[in-house]
């Protein structure tokens, strides 16, 4: 029993959460409203560098960070996206693996505000205020209930409404507007929704790894995850970021013991293949379908 | 400031052919296949470490490793088609989208496994030779791949103009169901757009090893550049495709110097974003295009 | 196949004035002008290519006419986008069918019934209208495995869904056989009827147009060349010609 309190293990659940919490983030834009972006981690890095810069650089609370965090992803998301949305399947994901490139080279060259390459270290000052906990405990309490939110959202959305509207749009945007659907508003309130949940994943890395440089957030291999997690657990389905998350997550920790970035990555990439021909429908969407039938 | 500008727009043209170029095989495939190749990049940067090879264990020219790569790429283009992106056809867009973009994860991965993540570099004879007309030094590296490029844009428009199968192919950019109510075989066209497709990424690559580093992760940047090309000149447009290569080109070597260093990297972007805002179906795209779904 | 005895048409409802459009240097829809009053059923036909479907999509928002106008219950609605019409009471049908295949057949109508109810009350609406269509029995069937005729109806459905003030049906019978086509015939009738709807069809079907119409417009080439009741158009010696060489 011991085991279970290892630190080791912790951080494996904490992580598990948290990518859950992300995937499930992006299924929401992706899985729902067909709007498949490969640039969560723009929104995801500024989440954490805000965070990161409005303590570290100006006092402020973490906290007040997040809020600021939310407020700018969403700001930036309706920004960017608005354009993008002319732009279909394919071609609109191209685009949005544009801005976390764009973000990158502003971090790294904005030095005043980001320290640029060399990253942000955050003093390691536990209280609940700032969002530092000497113990893990904590922070997987705080991952499971952001994961757990999340999955309320799509639930929420799950043929209600948004969630019938998003799909609609998805399946097919000129049947969508003949009906009375304000297409472009939809696909805004969901990516504004997904870049949110998104910046807060980004204000918990922040505060739990206390420390982060451009490459770290803005890497494409966390859009790559987020995406490979949603896939195998089943695109469209609230449980689906959560189950490929648990199966994932921790594959992932022992994989990262005997290989390096290469291989692992490479596993991945295949991984993400193999589910796409031969179980695109995911964990979740295969054992619905065989339940159907 | 001024008796510059030559120097910048010769050398703008000349790296804005090769942009052309790394961009004919992604609107190609589009064109034809209606599927965004995500891979591409990976393949110009397979083809890059074909030349390295090629060039440091046999001394072999990366422009005469065109003739090697060229066909070896081809090939596995073909395979590819077949085992990739056949299945995956009238997938929804999600599951095409990540069939190529899984399939980029695993070509840089490849390559990172084996050939790790170094900068490796071809220095030829003529690596850093250049040539001076009036004030304007031109490198012979840009030249030659300048003159490659157009070369094979140019034996690619022709093929699609003058031959059978080109004319075939460019009937399915048209119009894909009414290509083949005319009989138009279009699994084995949309598997030769495909192999075609990623050949041009090959060639491109030959031709970029002496100018630029060669790394697993070469490919990220060029797609994005390559993307950007293929927007401005229309999605579909192998002319469309070194028109704006060019002037994509010039645009990143005057920012460069007229504006700042950093924001030449970031020029693309900007472009692009305008492109969108201002003509979405680029230069000689069909208004309409950027919308076009697979169905 | 009797014709109803005539019952009070309402008050002019959609009005288009000399629309335009052209693609290129082909002209779709040249100078024509319509109107529809509240329960009145107006049979659009005309050879294929004769623009009737351009037609559909000006007044309904997928196109942008280059000149002419049109009005809807007093309203200018003229190059408005498609979900502005829908919200304004224009429920169309398309000729190439294309259900949500994400959904069921319950959701795809529930989709339009949100426009105007929340969702508990929407389902409720969803369903009455579903059976109203007749295809109660087929609720909670996915629309992708659906046959054509179902589809039909589905579309049908949908377009009721979103409470439209006026239907447009584009070739909804296209397709069907004798006794589905009947049985759509009497439904269209009850729209207009006992829901005081304006249908505009689109119909090759010259037999279900002149059972159903009450007016009825012909097109060539772009252009009206008749209007009037049915039995008077199709006697006109320009709709004749016009049918002429025609499979009709």
């Amino acid at each position: 029993m011991s085991a279970v309190f290892n630190d080791y293990y912790l951080n494996i659940a904490v992580m598990t959460c948290l990518w859950a919490a992300l995937s499930g983030a992006w299924n929401l834009m992706a899985g729902y409203g067909g709007l498949v972006s490969l640039g969560q981690s723009a929104f995801f890095g500024i989440g954490a560098y805000i965070t990161a810069i409005a303590f570290t650089k100006y006092g402020v609370s973490p906290w007040l960070g997040l809020i600021a965090g939310i407020f700018v992803t969403t700001g930036l998301a309706v920004a960017i996206s608005w354009p993008c949305f002319r732009l279909r399947g394919a071609f609109f994901s191209l685009a949005t693996l544009v801005f976390p490139i764009a973000m990158e080279i502003v971090a790294n060259n904005w030095s005043d505000l980001t320290r640029g390459p060399s990253g942000i270290a955050i003093p390691f000052q536990p209280s609940l205020s700032t969002f530092i906990f000497g113990s893990r405990w904590a922070y997987l309490i705080a991952a499971f209930a952001l994961m757990v939110s999340v999955y309320a959202i799509t639930r929420w959305m799950h043929r209600g409404r948004l969630g019938l509207y998003l799909i609609a749009v998805r399946d097919d945007e000129a049947t969508a507007a003949s009906m009375g659907i304000k297409t472009v508003r939809i696909k805004l309130i969901v990516t504004m929704i997904s870049a949110a949940l998104t910046a807060v994943g980004g204000f918990f890395y922040a505060q739990y790894i206390l420390f982060l440089d451009p490459p770290s957030v803005f890497s494409i291999n966390i859009s790559v995850q987020i995406a490979l997690l949603s896939i195998i657990g089943g695109l469209g389905t609230p449980l689906g970021p959560i189950v490929g998350s648990l199966v994932m997550t921790p594959l992932d920790g022992v994989l990262s013991q005997f290989f390096g970035g290469g291989p692992r990555l490479l596993i991945y990439g295949a991984v993400l293949l193999a589910t796409v021909l031969l179980a695109p429908k995911g964990i979740v969407g295969t054992l619905k379908a065989w339940r159907r039938t | 400031m001024l008796d510059i500008l030559p120097q910048l727009l010769v050398s703008g043209l000349l790296i804005g052919g090769v942009y052309g170029l790394l961009s004919i095989g992604l609107t190609l495939i589009f064109g034809v296949l209606r599927i965004v190749n995500f891979a591409q990049g990976e393949f110009i940067m397979l083809a890059m470490f074909g030349a390295f090879w090629l060039y440091t264990l046999w001394g072999i020219d990366p422009y005469l490793s065109i003739l090697i790569v060229t066909p070896v790429v081809f090939i596995l283009g073909l395979l590819v088609e077949r085992v990739v992106i056949k299945p995956i056809l009238h997938a929804p867009h999600a599951m095409q989208i990540f069939a190529t973009f899984g399939l980029s994860v695993i070509l840089q991965n490849i390559a990172l496994t084996f050939w790790g993540p170094d900068y490796r570099s071809v220095q030829t004879g003529y690596s850093a030779q250049s040539f001076v007309v009036g004030n304007v030094a031109i490198s012979a590296s840009s030249l030659y791949a300048f003159v490659v490029a157009f070369l094979m844009a140019g034996v690619l428009i022709a093929f699609l103009q003058f031959s059978r199968d080109g004319k075939a192919l460019r009937a399915m950019v048209q119009n894909r169901y009414a290509a083949s109510l005319m009989g138009v075989n279009t699994e084995r066209l949309n598997r030769l757009a495909f192999g075609a497709g990623v050949a041009c990424a090959a060639v491109a690559g030959c031709i970029l090893t002496p100018m630029f580093y060669t790394f697993p992760t070469a490919g990220v940047d060029l797609i994005i550049t390559a993307f950007v090309v293929v927007v401005l000149g229309g999605l579909g447009s192998v002319a469309g495709a070194m028109v704006g290569g060019l002037i994509i080109g010039v645009t990143q070597t005057l920012t460069g110097f007229y504006v700042s260093v950093e924001l030449k990297d970031v020029i693309a972007l900007v472009l692009f974003i305008l492109i969108l805002l201002i003509r979405p179906q680029g230069l000689f795209g069909r208004a309409g295009m950027e919308e076009v779904g697979t169905k | 196949m009797t014709r109803t005895t005539a019952r009070p048409i309402g008050e002019e409802l959609l009005r288009a004035q000399g629309l335009v459009c052209r693609f290129g240097g082909l002209i779709a829809v040249n100078e024509v002008s319509l109107s529809v009053a509240d329960r009145e059923i107006v049979g659009l036909i005309g050879p294929n290519g004769a623009g009737k479907t351009s037609l559909f999509n000006i007044l309904s928002g997928q196109l942008r006419p280059n000149s002419g106008s049109v009005s809807f219950a007093g309203q200018d609605i003229t190059g408005v986008s498609a979900s502005v019409c829908a919200r304004a009471g224009l429920g169309r049908t398309f000729q190439i069918v294309k259900p949500l295949v994400s959904l069921t057949v319950h959701e795809n109508v529930i989709v339009g019934a949100l426009l105007h109810h929340p969702l508990a009350a929407a389902r409720e609406k969803a369903a009455e209208i579903v059976s109203r269509v007749g295809m109660g029995r087929l609720l909670d069937q996915q629309a992708s495995n659906l046959t054509l005729e179902s589809r039909k109806r589905l579309e049908l459905a949908r377009a009721l869904s979103i409470e439209p003030r006026i239907l447009l049906l584009d070739e909804i019978l296209a397709g069907l056989n004798a006794s589905e086509i009947n049985e759509s015939i009497d439904l269209i009738r009850s729209f207009a009827h006992e829901d005081g709807l304006a249908v505009i069809m689109i119909e090759h079907n010259l037999h279900a147009v002149m059972s159903l119409a009450d007016k009825v417009v012909v097109l060539d080439y772009g252009r009206k060349i008749a209007e009037g009741k049915p039995e008077e158009v199709v006697r006109d010696p320009a709709v004749v010609a016009a049918y002429l060489g025609s499979d009709d």
